[in-house]
């Protein structure tokens, strides 16, 4: 129940006799970037200290490369999360991508056919979906799920489990995911660039703005003239064509199209990373660049752990502590902020 | 305070009964706001203490302390005249005390019967539930109460005020000294109305003491024993009710005399602007009327005559058939978006559902529908869009402490300006408004600042259709009232002739339910009915 309260304009230091602390952790977990960023910070200082190769710059450059597919594929994601709608089928995407890609290599001899026929799969599929959610109604939890399952079995069929492997070689592509610009690695600066296109986006237009809404209230959002199914449809495919680049990526770091690419819960940790980041499930909340910070606190903890030379298989049981302790602490910050606003 | 024996007055003729709860000396600080200021309150077994106040004046703050949700910053509460400091709601329950919410906790999906014992159902010794003790204990309950209900039924079939209705039985089924009441009759029908002041009799007959927070002044006539208001987090009084009237009781609420709550003024009339022919659909029936420029139309009709369908039929929200012109041009069923183009603005009755978008700001709550507006191929101009907002807070008086406050932190009134805000900022284009029970839930102060914005938006030549369930803003802002029935125009009144017999007589049902006189379906609301006659 809302609590109505007309804010009298009762000035803040007469009337707060709380402690200067207490209101200053409020003003600090209300700014979520930075609370991030601090947890963010924390993570790197604790495989600082207990690791010596994480001292290294080059570390840093390396996670950026590492975590580029899940910034990518993530943008799409949060955007679909504030809108209220889920994508669970970009993992089975970057198989389905890779898969496409190398194939029509093979078939073609051309790099840029390859390339291009990879990214269509994008927004194919998303449209696939926007389709069965906007147009029949159905629920974006179940039809996404239902294309991971058919995606996923597609490319088993497919390539009957083997991984399909590029014949002409082509150095180019790999270094799509290999190369560098300067000391910059180039899938971070697409990845980056994405995302500043992306903000800009988010923050600056009425689409961006309309997304809120539609999460927010999808009625008050219909009934204020906004065109909610189209908004919703072009949401889907962006989410498909932006899977389709990471999928590319994935692809291009060994020239192969892998089956079982992304099989091991890709979109449930790039789901997890923007929820962690702030977005809210129930959709209309968060911020992308909040959402990003959350990729990046979760791709520091299994670099780390690699560089720790942890097992994959113990890596996967630390992977999930830390993403239930970072929950844990968003869910604190979350409250500090509330208590601290609900009445102001 | 004006007032130093009110708190002690008890109820007359009932001797001095026990007092079940007492607060005083109660404070509670928000950040930046001093919700409760040094507050008094007592309630006596089998009395119903009415509990008074505009938004914000510190109503729900008390009743949460009360509930245990909140706790206080100082003072102190009894019950039994033992101090208590509850750190749950379950510790008040446990101390007897029951708080019947707005947003009901009832389990839709469970019986009427397994709702009222949730939590502690009774057991057959061999440790499973005990469906038929609980359904005849429910039965009980129910009969007690004077309630024509089967125990079995699904409590998501029943009506709102059905509901609330099982909750007051669940409060029974513990022992219960204290029920609180957060504005029951919100959602109910006069009929509904009437049973639930008759449970409310027979459970002070049963020495259950009652707080009954309301906005409505003619109930507090019908069912309380006393009354207190506060205003600013602050008692400004409490009185037997027999030593009040509505004009003071309105004064103390808002604080100033309230002379003028109707401040129409009578406009030029102009060119026919929105043009009803024919339409049916979504339960409406040959609806045919014209709305002119600079007119406010009135629409009046009992809950559930149809009234808020005909805003969202034309609109577009809903289905129709039958021709719409806007100024001439015909406005395309189902699609909000050319309503919109055409310069129609709706705001529904319920803010909620589909107005707000709760989690954001008070600025792009109010930029929803025009942000066009400020966008040049899409982008935004922030600062152009900022400062039309602010324009529109300062004009109408939006009480907010920034643009960027989310929206679920206003009072209802200052939502529903944000809302009307949200079509006035299309103002190049928009020439007929909708306003669907604009006054719903707001608190008097707020109705007639909103009163005084349509009578303004009017003179400067948009049409209004105003549709409310309350005749006295019906009759005091309409230049013409079109009564709806069952989805039928039944009347037509001009405003020198509409009297609120006329329309009670068009509204009513004709084939009433047999127990239910046709006069008494309306909403009166005593802020009117007996102050400014």
């Amino acid at each position: 129940m809302a609590v109505a309260s007309d804010s009298r304009g009762l000035d803040a230091s007469t009337t707060d006799r709380r402690p200067a602390g207490w209101r200053r952790a409020a003003g600090l977990a209300r700014h979520e970037e930075l609370s991030l960023a601090i947890l963010f910070l924390i993570v790197v200082a604790f495989f600082v200290i207990v690791e010596s190769s994480a001292r290294s710059g080059g570390t840093y450059l390396g996670l950026l490369r590492d975590v580029s597919p899940n910034l990518i594929a993530g943008i799409g994601i949060a955007l679909l999360l504030l809108s209220g709608e889920f994508d669970l089928s970009i993992g089975s995407m970057l198989a389905f991508t890779g898969v496409v890609t190398v194939a029509t290599f093979n078939v073609t001899d051309n790099m840029w056919l390859g390339i291009l026929a990879g990214l269509l799969t994008g927004p194919f599929i998303g449209a696939i979906n926007g389709y069965l959610v906007t147009v029949q109604g159905m629920n974006s939890l179940m039809t996404t799920l239902g294309t991971m399952f058919a995606l996923r079995g597609l490319v088993y069929v497919w390539t009957d489990k083997t991984p399909v492997i590029d014949q002409n070689g082509f150095t180019e592509f790999t270094r799509l995911y290999q190369g560098e610009l300067g000391p910059v690695p180039v899938p971070g600066l697409i990845a980056l660039a994405l995302i500043g296109m992306f903000y800009v986006m988010v923050t600056r237009t009425e689409f961006g703005r309309n997304i809120y809404a539609i999460g927010g209230n999808r009625q008050a959002a219909r009934v204020s003239g906004i065109k909610v199914q189209r908004a919703t449809f072009a949401l889907f495919v962006l989410s498909g064509t932006l899977a389709a680049v990471a999928g590319l990526l994935i692809a291009s770091q060994t020239g192969t199209g892998y089956f079982d690419a992304g099989v091991q819960g890709f979109e449930l940790i790039v789901i997890a990373s923007a929820v962690l980041g702030g977005v809210s499930l129930a959709g209309g909340e968060g911020r992308l660049v909040s959402a990003m910070l959350g990729v990046l606190i979760l791709g520091m903890t299994s670099k780390g752990l690699r560089l720790m030379n942890v097992h994959t298989t113990q890596q996967l049981v630390v992977t999930g502590i830390v993403m239930l302790v970072a929950v844990y602490i968003h869910r604190l910050r979350k409250d500090i902020v509330v208590r601290s606003r609900e009445w102001s | 305070m004006d007032d130093a024996t009110g708190i002690d007055v008890a109820r007359t003729g009932n001797g001095r009964a026990a007092l079940v709860l007492e607060l005083r000396g109660i404070c509670k600080v928000f950040p930046g706001v001093l919700a409760l200021d040094d507050v008094d309150f007592n309630v006596r077994a089998g009395e119903v203490h009415a509990l008074l106040g505009e938004n914000g004046a510190g109503k729900s703050t008390l009743i949460k302390i009360v509930a245990g949700l909140y706790r206080r910053d100082g003072g102190v509460m009894t019950v039994d005249d033992q101090e208590v400091d509850f750190k749950s709601p379950a510790e008040a329950i446990g101390r007897g005390i029951k708080v019947v919410y707005q947003e009901l906790d009832l389990v839709p999906g469970l019986s009427v019967a397994e709702n009222v014992f949730l939590g502690h159902y009774p057991r057959t010794p061999r440790g499973l539930v005990d469906f038929a003790a609980m359904r005849a204990r429910t039965s009980d309950l129910l009969r007690q109460l004077g309630l024509d209900l089967d125990p079995n039924t699904q409590v998501g079939e029943l009506r709102v005020a059905e509901q609330q209705l099982v909750e007051i039985c669940r409060a029974l089924s513990v022992q219960t000294r204290l029920i609180v009441m957060d504005e029951p009759t919100s959602a109910l029908s006069a009929a509904e109305v009437d049973t639930l002041f008759a449970v409310v009799s027979r459970l002070r007959e049963r020495g259950v003491a009652i707080i009954y927070v309301t906005h409505k002044l003619d109930e507090i006539y019908r069912i309380a024993d006393r009354v207190t208001i506060f205003r600013d987090g602050r008692r400004v009084v409490t009185k037997p009710i027999g030593e009040t009237t509505p004009r003071h009781l309105v004064t103390w609420m808002v604080g100033r005399d309230l002379q003028d709550l109707f401040p129409k003024t009578p406009s030029q009339v102009g060119r026919p602007l929105l043009k009803v022919q024919d339409v049916n659909g979504s339960g409406l029936h040959d609806l045919n009327f014209t709305v002119h420029a600079g007119e406010v139309v009135g629409l009046f009709g009992l809950m559930g005559a149809g009234i808020n369908t005909v805003g969202r039929a034309l609109f577009g929200a809903i289905p129709r058939t039958g021709t719409v012109e806007l100024d001439g041009l015909r406005v395309r069923p189902n699609a909000p978006r050319a309503a919109i183009a055409r310069g129609m603005g709706l705001l529904t009755e319920s803010r909620k559902d589909d107005g707000l978008v709760l989690p954001l700001s008070v600025r792009t709550n109010m930029t929803l529908a025009a942000l066009d507006r400020f966008a040049a191929l899409s982008w935004i101009r922030g600062a152009a869009e900022s400062r039309e907002a602010a324009a529109y807070v300062r004009q109408l008086g939006i009480k907010t402490p920034s643009l960027r406050q989310r929206i679920r932190y206003l009072s209802g009134g200052n939502q529903q300006k944000v809302l009307m805000a949200r079509w006035l900022l299309r103002r190049q284009d928009l020439k007929v408004l909708i306003l669907a029970e604009p006054t719903r839930g707001i608190d008097v102060g707020s109705k007639a600042e909103i009163y005084r914005l349509i009578g303004e938006m009017a003179s400067r030549g948009l049409g209004i259709l105003f549709m409310s369930t309350e005749i006295p803003e019906i009759l005091g802002i309409s230049d013409r009232i079109l009564v709806l029935r069952e989805g039928r125009v039944t009347a037509e009144l001009v405003r020198a002739d509409a009297t609120q017999e006329r329309l009670v007589a068009a509204a009513a049902v004709a084939n009433a339910e047999g127990d239910q006189p046709a006069a008494a379906g309306a909403t009166t609301d005593v802020v009117t009915g007996a102050a400014w006659q």
